[in-house]
């Protein structure tokens, strides 16, 4: 089913993490509508995190058979396309709605989440490469 | 860094994507490898070594070694 060439085990690794992220795009879609804004809210956010960290889940074989360029491209990528992109609508959103409006509050939100996590990420990423003490 | 991956390949007629497929690399990564484009990591160095059967060394050009051993 999956191919034994690398290629085609990269191409149905691709298409479960594309597969992955609409899915979870569409659930998640769903669940925060389910009902009105702040209504079980601790029942309803945890339920959207889980199905778009499952989606992270899904895109993992796809990661794991990046080979070591390809994953540099995508970390390089993220880090400063990412970063460069989340800036400049920060900043318009800021410039355009008003800095204490809802639209850039919550910009500076995810932007707050973004830091914590890589924050965590960073730690973990260093602790796992400790090696002993000489 | 300098290699001999595009001579070694060719001798042995294979394609970039025959050898990314056999050393299991995206064929994109092959040619930045051997356009100078881009320094493989160890292990990719040492799996595309083992390929060729030679030592790593023959294959990638270490560019300290000649001011190391000259000091």
């Amino acid at each position: 089913m999956f191919g034994s060439s690398y290629k085609s085990r990269m191409r149905w690794a691709f298409a479960l993490a594309l597969a992955s992220v609409l899915a979870a795009a569409i659930i998640a879609g769903r669940l925060v509508r389910l009902d009105g804004p702040g209504q079980n809210f601790w029942l309803l956010f945890p339920a959207s995190v889980a199905v778009c960290w499952l989606a992270l889940a899904g895109t993992l074989p796809w990661w794991r058979r990046l080979d070591a360029m390809q994953k540099d491209a995508h970390l390089v990528s993220w880090y400063w396309g990412g970063m460069a992109g989340g800036m400049a609508v920060l900043m318009a959103l800021a410039t355009g709605a008003g800095i204490r409006s809802d639209l850039a509050r919550g910009g500076g939100l995810v932007l707050v989440g973004q830091g914590v996590a890589f924050l965590i990420f960073f730690v973990v990423w260093k602790w796992q490469r400790r090696g002993p003490q000489a | 860094m300098k290699n001999a991956l595009r001579e070694l390949r060719k001798a042995r007629g294979l394609s970039q994507a025959d050898l990314a497929e056999t050393v299991e690399v995206s064929r994109q990564t092959i040619n930045a490898v051997e356009a100078d484009k881009y320094d493989p990591s160890l292990p990719m160095a040492y799996k595309l070594a083992a390929f060729f059967d030679v030592p790593v060394e023959e294959l990638f050009f270490n560019p300290f070694r000649d001011e190391s051993s000259g000091g």
